[in-house]
């Protein structure tokens, strides 16, 4: 089918769907209203029994943490694909070749930005820390594992848009990031199985809960973040360093 | 509807509209970072901080330096 | 007027469809289908929210507030986090198509299968 066959195509059915469609939308609840009782049955249930001021944390990682464990697995799983396609069966790691250290240089020389390097150098520390403090404070303020996760491996990334690949290969090292993703999972793993020993339901909510607004309420929670934050920080950071490894160091033709 | 959500909601149809039509892949890039910023934005005002902080994170800038990265890596196999 | 944010998830939808469906580089293809997928976001969140409603965050409030749905903010998180996992692996296939196939047009690779 030609290219513009397959436009027009496309629009047509948009248009069939959009008669069918519209109509329809006619009947939702307009946007200032919120008909709905699951909404307003899980606050009580956020304050009242699990001590969260968080109720989006709450309803993520307690009372729906089921779906969570779905996608950390998935995200775990991307991060296996993307190593398994960019990882090619067997090849000869070849040193680069004179001219292509000499090039590389010159490049790192001409684009010598002492600007992108002052600000990647003071952001650096600040997100890793605001990443940190996110992680830590999912039960009260809005954040969480996922938001600090990626918070903290967008500040990694920074290393490598602040210097360069050599800097970047030498400071995060793709076998500890592994390790970290694998230790985050295991530990988001344990924490939904441990309830099991103790003779309650799966992903039950074992721990002590603290006073709501301190640092352990949630209890189970408190854990769960600093597990998901390290699984998703490591597998964010393990997939730009596959890319960025594909990117500089490609595969020399045998 | 108050103005700012509004305004809110069409940037972001322009946004969106922006990135699929973009043919040339290095300037969808711009497009796309520029999307996660507005639904950020639009996520804010629809009073989801949670949802805004994950999507500036992810959206904002890892997803488009995965795109550069693969973008500069597919651009080199025609320098030869 | 009252349609707007249905329309603007119909839209996304259906424009990412078209750039996904009439592409000739599949990179540009990974980003049509991050718009198919901020159509969902926007209608998630749309259901959600309620006039007059807080943020769901009762740090410092006073109980009985209205609050916006929390549910539907927790579906969302989730769909962001996939989304950007999906984008990942199929950058890496387009990566690897062109390594192996030295082209990212989708309509060439279907003929080389061939």
């Amino acid at each position: 089918m030609t290219g513009r066959a397959r436009a027009v195509v496309v629009v047509a059915s948009a248009a069939l769907a959009a008669a069918f469609l519209v109509p329809a939308f006619a009947h939702l609840p307009p946007l200032d209203v919120y008909p709905g009782p699951y909404g307003d049955a899980v606050e009580p249930i956020s304050l009242a029994e699990r001590k969260t001021t968080n109720v989006t944390a709450a309803v993520a990682y307690d009372v729906r943490g089921f779906d969570t464990l779905g996608e950390e697995t998935i995200l775990v799983a991307a991060v296996a694909g993307v190593g398994m396609l960019l990882r090619p069966g067997k090849r000869k790691r070849h040193p680069p070749a004179a001219e292509d250290r000499v090039r590389d240089l010159q490049r790192a020389l001409d684009a010598s930005r002492p600007a992108v390097r002052l600000a990647s150098a003071d952001v650096l520390p600040v997100a890793l820390v605001f990443g940190t403090y996110m992680t830590l404070h999912a039960t009260q303020t809005p954040g969480g594992g996922f938001q600090g996760g990626a918070i903290i491996a967008s500040a990694v990334t920074l290393i490598y848009l602040g210097w360069d690949y050599t800097a970047w290969s030498r400071l995060v090292s793709e076998r500890w990031m592994d390790v970290v993703e694998a230790f985050g999972m295991l530990v988001f793993l344990a924490l939904f199985l441990v309830p099991l020993a103790l003779g309650q339901v799966f992903a039950a909510n074992w721990m002590p809960l603290a006073k709501s607004g301190k640092l352990g309420s949630g209890g189970v929670m408190f854990v769960l973040n600093i597990g998901i934050a390290l699984a998703v920080a490591a597998g964010f950071v393990l997939i730009v360093a596959e890319m960025l490894r594909e990117l500089h160091e490609p595969e020399q033709p045998s | 509807m108050s103005p700012l959500e509004l305004v809110a909601f069409l940037l972001v149809a322009l946004a969106g509209g922006a990135v699929a039509l973009e043919r040339d892949p290095k300037r969808q890039v711009v497009a796309l970072s520029f999307m996660g910023l507005v639904l950020a934005l639009l996520f804010v005002v629809l009073q989801a901080p949670e949802v805004a902080l994950s999507q500036l994170a992810v959206g904002g800038v890892l997803v488009p330096l995965l795109f550069l990265a693969a973008l500069a890596r597919t651009g080199q196999r025609r320098e030869p | 007027m009252q349609l707007l944010p249905y329309l603007v998830a119909f839209w996304l939808f259906a424009v990412g469809m078209y750039g996904l469906s009439t592409t000739r580089n599949f990179i540009h293809a990974t980003g049509s289908l991050a718009v198919v997928q901020a159509s969902t976001y926007v209608m998630l969140l749309a259901i959600g929210f309620r006039r007059g409603g807080r943020a769901p965050v009762l740090y410092g409030v006073s109980r009985g507030a209205p609050i916006v749905d929390p549910i539907v903010q927790a579906l969302a998180l989730t769909d962001i986090v996939v989304g950007a996992a999906a984008a990942a692996l199929i950058l890496s296939f387009a990566v690897n198509a062109a390594r192996r196939a030295g082209t990212l047009d989708p309509r060439e690779l279907r003929a080389m299968r061939g």
